[in-house]
């Protein structure tokens, strides 16, 4: 089976292929392969063997019953491959098939780097395909809209500037019931923490602020955040490959901190990102790392625990499963603190089998979910082993600190009827720290 | 008494008592009146489709849709926008329905919230949507700044004619700050107002159910705190009773009601309750809310 039997309808994947000529397509790859990809793509096209094992890595494949076409190596024959072979003259349906692949059928979860025996970054591959196809204007609509938001708003939900310091002053207004003198500090110079968030939690998910809100007053954070853009940590544009906006973005981000001088950056439960600031937008920006310190809450949070801060009135009784995000655990090595969390908060973990760096991903991360309902099929039938590895734990409680991972996990839960509630680390810490005593 | 009122609605069946409601109160008060209604609950990932509380199906949230819905719901109540629509906005808004109204309530500043209890609306399609409602007036009426007016059954009476008025207390912060807005009520239409306190006795304090002479203790303290918190804000006005039960609370409170041919119930949520997510039979206003003949106003924080 290949990419073309198995074409599924975009509006936008169709209206922008259909506006292509051979000659552009090339002058489009060329000018990709020669201008950016370089060494590290020339490496890994000569020195693959095609041996196959990175298949059982990728949950695509094995839930689909090991079609060598969702195998990494079948995918990225498919695509970079294609382009090798043929040196970038494909028709306009094979550059379809090789946009849908990229965005729909690889979350770029990086599990099939543990399984090849030299290391080859598929996920690396993938990225570079998009980016073609960004350059093509070749990409689904869905995740195209996103895009376009941060690229008018900086935001990834068309939040208007008003609207976002509006719903941090209402939640503000709001825990101050609970936390008498509780306060979201806007723009406070100097402090020692910027909180930066994703756009879905002012839009649809404030009481997320309100327990970040909760915990900071409970530990006695000095801690900001920006009323200007730059607040919004998200990078769909990283995910289209559109380079140039992920670029932009990472830099507003980084600006609005160095503009406060505060003395580093403690960013919500998000994966995709985290990895956008740590690992790929800096890097095109020209940072080996990040202009200013970094952390993810999950490590945020493990230094509250080790520091004593954050006082209990119990454990969670119930047992719990731990979920690994692919971008701050394979990306960044987070398993051990985020299991030491987890411990600190619930008496029962049941780990999932296999766990950690080779734990299956939720398969909505990549942007994959952010392609829309056209493609929720694809995650839900190509994530059959999650469902699996979900429920033989046995438990009805998975801890997932990435917004992207609830998203893709709730999709399965429902559809694979689990009845599974899926909670964050935040979410787990604000029902279970010591509130003060009110009346 | 009221300027700006806020009905949130499903635009539903199980929505049609509350909007009785919601518009005979805007017209006596001459009030603007707000038509609120969430679209849909927006999925994850992707900001620009819904699900629709009606068909459960995802929408795409276009101009197409939005006219459709709005039509929808001009449809619904078309015979009261007719009688009272000069003074009426229809608003609509994407996300979590109990998040929106919050965040409307407060940027518009309404001075009350009504709504349905929607936890009998027997049409099967809307199973999804039944389990978000009732957890949105749960929501709405524990966090809101305003009274929450509540309307679960057909009510005979009009909010000017109302002659009983049962406010409920268990002596929470919250339920003293209901109690100013059921003493104004009452004087403002002349209702009479039966100040109630039902003592739990089902809960057991360190292992041990009170005996009859706790409870007699409780209901004589009761009895002190009554007149202490309450009467002596209530000036001249002399139409008042005190009543004070033993049993579980929201049983009690509706024999009560029923007893004294109640037209309007006034409550607050026990700012102890336990999350309502996670209790079993949910918190004594939600047991009276699905329960009572009349409606009940919720006031927490106003």
């Amino acid at each position: 089976m290949s990419i073309l039997d198995r074409k599924i309808e975009d509006p936008e994947l169709k209206r922008a292929t259909e506006g292509l000529s051979a000659d552009r397509i090339e002058q489009v790859i060329n000018s990709v392969l020669q201008g950016e990809a370089g060494a590290r793509l020339k490496a890994y096209a000569e020195t693959c063997m095609r041996c196959g094992m990175c298949a059982p890595a990728c949950h695509y494949c094995v839930s689909h019953d090991m079609d060598p076409s969702y195998s990494p190596v079948g995918k990225v024959e498919q695509t970079m491959g294609l382009i090798l072979r043929k040196h970038g003259r494909l028709t306009p349906d094979e550059v379809y098939g090789m946009a849908q692949l990229a965005y729909t059928e690889c979350n770029l979860c990086r599990r099939c780097v543990h399984y090849c025996p030299i290391g080859i970054d598929t996920g690396y591959i993938i990225s570079t395909v998009r980016r073609i196809c960004h350059k093509l204007g070749v990409t689904p609509l869905y995740i195209q809209d996103t895009a376009h938001s941060h690229s008018a708003t900086m935001n990834q939900m068309w939040v208007k500037e008003d609207e976002w310091v509006d719903s941090l002053q209402w939640q503000e207004d709001e825990a101050r019931d609970e936390f008498p003198g509780l306060r979201i500090p806007l723009d406070v110079e100097g402090a020692d923490i910027f909180y930066s968030v994703i756009a879905p939690e002012p839009k649809f998910r404030t009481q997320l602020i309100y327990q970040a809100a909760a915990i900071m007053k409970h530990v006695g954070a000095d801690w900001t955040m920006p009323s200007t853009p730059g607040w919004d940590n998200s990078d769909m544009c990283m995910f289209t490959g559109d380079f140039e906006m992920m670029g932009r973005l990472k830099r507003s981000h980084f600006e609005a901190a160095q503009k406060l001088k505060v003395r580093r950056i403690v960013m919500g439960e998000c994966g995709h990102a985290f990895r956008s600031v740590y690992d790929v937008g800096n890097r095109w920006l020209g940072w080996k790392n990040h202009p200013i310190p970094i952390v993810h809450s999950v490590e945020y949070f493990w230094e509250l625990f080790n520091e004593g801060k954050i006082k209990l009135t119990g454990k969670y009784e119930e047992p719990v499963t731990i979920h690994d995000p692919c971008n701050i655990i394979r990306g960044r090595g987070l398993m051990d603190k985020l299991r030491e969390v987890t411990h600190h908060l619930c008496s029962e973990v049941i780990e999932m089998s296999p766990t950690r760096e080779h734990n299956y991903c939720c398969a909505a991360g990549g942007g994959v979910i952010n392609c829309g309902p056209p493609f929720k099929g694809v995650r839900l039938e190509g994530n059959r082993i999650k469902a699996d590895q979900l429920r033989a734990t046995g438990v009805k409680t998975v801890v997932a600190p990435c917004h992207n991972c609830h998203g893709g996990l709730e999709d399965i839960i429902h559809h694979y009827q689990l009845g599974i509630q899926t909670k964050f680390l935040g979410d787990l810490i604000y029902e279970l720290m010591e509130k003060p005593e009110l009346e | 008494m009221f300027k700006k009122i806020l009905f949130a609605t499903s635009a539903s069946p199980a929505c049609d008592n509350a909007a009785k409601v919601a518009f005979d109160l805007a017209k006596r008060n001459n009030a603007k009146l707000y038509l609120f209604h969430v679209l849909g609950v927006p999925s994850r990932g992707f900001s620009t489709t819904v699900r629709d509380l009606r068909s459960g199906e995802d929408e795409d949230v276009d101009a197409d849709y939005r006219a459709w819905v709005e039509e929808e719901v001009r449809t619904t109540y078309a015979e009261q926008l007719e009688n009272y629509g000069d003074n009426v906005t229809l608003q609509l808004a994407v996300g979590m329905p109990s998040t929106e109204i919050l965040r409307f309530a407060r940027k518009e500043g309404v001075d009350l919230i009504v709504m349905g209890a929607n936890t009998r609306d027997d049409d099967p399609e809307s199973a999804r949507a039944r389990s978000i409602v009732g957890r949105t007036m749960e929501k709405v009426a524990r966090l809101a700044k305003t009274p929450v007016l509540i309307v679960n059954r057909p009510c005979t009476t009009c909010w000017n004619l109302f002659s009983n008025i049962v406010y409920c207390t268990d002596f929470s912060k919250a339920a003293d700050q209901a109690f100013r807005f059921a003493n104004t009520t009452a004087q403002k239409i002349g209702a009479k107002l039966y100040i109630f306190h039902a003592f739990d006795i089902t809960s057991a304090k360190l292992g041990v159910f009170p005996g009859q002479a706790d409870i007699e203790r409780h209901i004589e303290k009761a009895h002190e705190k009554i007149k202490e918190r309450y009467i002596s804000q209530m000036g001249d006005y002399d139409n008042y009773a005190v009543e004070i039960w033993e049993g579980t609370p929201y049983v009690e409170i509706l024999k009560f009601a029923r007893e004294k041919q109640a037209d309007l119930i006034i409550m607050a949520h026990h700012t102890r309750d336990v999350e309502p997510e996670e209790a079993a039979i949910g918190s004594t206003v939600e047991q009276v809310v699905v329960r009572s003949a009349c409606p009940v106003a919720s006031v927490t924080r106003a």
